[in-house]
């Protein structure tokens, strides 16, 4: 046995085997991230809010899931759940671990992001008439999501190395897939170096997105005051007669 | 001043790489003095944890085995699929974790065979999915433990239910047989193979849970100790002291202190 086999590795990288392992692996980032990201918004949001109970059940939540290490979330709601009834597939227990795991996060990101708008910005929309409702939708949260980008992106990429965990609950995803393959005929080298390319291209792609995102998030940000404001003149200032 | 440190470091490296070899003049071995092998302590009677200690089948022989050696027996517990690859990678001695010895394995690594194996399908007590052989599995839930023989012959079972036009044979891989049995108790899963004797554990365990299904099939499946092949001195060794405990009856006493039938025995 060889060392080392491209012809191997690369019947392996381009294997049905392997690209539906890689696309389950893509699909729980992706939807975990997205449970994440709206329990995420929805905690930040109530932690701003003026009732003190709905406060304290963000603040257990966070405590929690910010407490206890998200493999271990993952093999309670695995194993444990079923005690109580609840038999989830694997994949489901695998993205609401992750997901509950991860909106944890994301409440504290879209914290930041939300305190991070100045209170100007609030004072000036409640000078225009906005209701409280309106100021969090139309002025905070649109400069919020612009400042959360950059540790979104950092979590997302996160997620998507995460996500091998839940191949100890027999998710189907590339680390699993490369263990499997290697114990049929022990080429680990093979399996997992092409496990780690895949994972590597999906963590690149995420980068160049990212780059998008940010960029054409700048460019509306540098249009606005051009085309709507305009510096006071003396006559409105009312210096003019 | 780095270069000298550099220079020193190379020399210590090269030290303790030629060291061992020198101290131990007959046996390559992990630690001098112990021979480490390689476990998953999830497969009873075979081995499993009782409160922090391994016991179990394999561990018995292990030390008569390595008495018999006059050296020390250390496990080293791992998960079942990471055995070869410790093993390949030289971080144990041997590998002994009730493993079948089958002919992909055979080409990677040598087996000293030690005991013969049936197999058996464990389902829910009452049957309730009414699996009597392994002619019935199209069309139901298999759970397996990652990187065991047992996959790959679930995945052969998949495969035939696909080719016969049959419902399709789902199977979970999950880290260990007893995860696996589990996943049968919470009805993730419907059914598993395990060995006769690991059915029978699994049975006394939790009798309200478990029941074996069908017949005994590839009953003549061979247990083995696996030693890298590079090391054939090694193998001659286990192996030499394996024939001198069974000529004491060490074997056959084991084979009846764990319960396995008395056709167990090579």
């Amino acid at each position: 046995m060889s060392i080392f086999s491209p012809h191997i590795m690369l019947g392996y990288l381009f294997s049905t085997n392997f690209l539906n392992a890689a696309w389950m692996t893509v699909w729980i980032s992706l939807a975990s991230l997205g449970v994440g990201m709206l329990l995420g918004l929805i905690a930040a949001a109530g932690q701003e809010a003026p009732w003190r109970p709905v406060r304290m059940l963000i603040l257990g939540y966070l405590w929690l899931f910010r407490g206890t290490p998200v493999l271990l979330q993952l093999v309670f709601a695995f194993n444990v759940l079923p005690v109580f009834g609840i038999v989830l597939p694997a994949y489901a227990c695998a993205v609401l671990a992750l997901g509950l795991n991860e909106g944890a996060y994301m409440t504290e990101i879209m914290r930041s992001g939300i305190r991070a708008v100045g209170p100007g910005q609030r004072m000036a929309a409640r000078a225009l008439g906005f209701e409280d409702r309106q100021v969090m939708l139309w002025v905070v949260l649109p400069q919020a999501l612009r400042i959360v980008i950059p540790p979104i992106g950092n979590q997302f990429n996160g997620m998507l190395k995460l996500s091998a965990l839940v191949s100890v609950i027999g998710v189907k995803e590339l680390l699993l897939t490369a263990d499997q393959t290697a114990s049929m005929n022990f080429r680990y080298l093979e399996t997992l170096s092409v496990a780690g390319l895949y994972y590597l291209c999906m963590t690149t792609a995420l980068m160049v997105i990212q780059h998008f995102i940010e960029q054409a998030c700048q460019r509306r940000r540098g249009r606005t005051p051009k085309s709507e404001l305009k510096p006071l003149s003396d006559f409105d200032l009312g210096m003019v007669r | 001043m780095l270069l000298r440190a550099l220079g020193l470091i190379s020399a210590l490296t090269v030290f303790a790489l030629i060291a061992p070899a020198s101290q131990a003049q007959n046996l390559p071995l992990v630690e001098s003095g112990k021979l480490t092998w390689g476990s998953a302590a999830t497969f009873p009677p075979f081995e499993s944890m009782d409160n922090d200690k391994a016991v179990g089948f394999d561990v018995d022989m292990m030390e008569a085995i390595t008495a018999r050696m006059k050296l020390t027996s250390t496990m080293s517990g791992m998960e079942f699929k990471g055995l070869i690859p410790a093993l390949l990678g030289n971080r144990i001695d041997a590998i002994v974790s009730g493993m079948y010895i089958n002919p992909e394995r055979s080409q990677v690594v040598d087996f000293v065979p030690y005991l013969k194996v049936g197999n058996q399908l464990l389902v829910a007590k009452g049957n309730p999915t009414k699996i009597t052989s392994t002619d019935d599995l199209c069309g139901h839930k298999i759970v397996v433990p990652v990187g065991t023989v047992y996959e790959k012959e679930a995945q052969a079972h998949a495969a035939a239910c696909d080719k016969n036009g049959k419902p399709a044979l789902a199977i979970t891989s999950l880290t260990s047989t007893a995860v696996g049995a589990l996943a049968i108790k919470e009805g993730r899963a419907e059914v598993l193979i395990a060995s006769t004797a690991t059915c029978a554990a699994l049975i006394k365990e939790s009798p309200d849970a478990f029941e074996t299904t069908g017949p005994i099939f590839e009953n003549d499946t061979r247990l083995g100790i696996g030693v890298g092949k590079d090391k054939p001195a090694l193998k001659e060794s286990i192996d030499t002291a394996f024939k001198a405990i069974v000529a004491d009856g060490v074997i056959t006493g084991l084979i009846k202190k764990y319960g396995l039938p008395p056709d167990s025995a090579l």
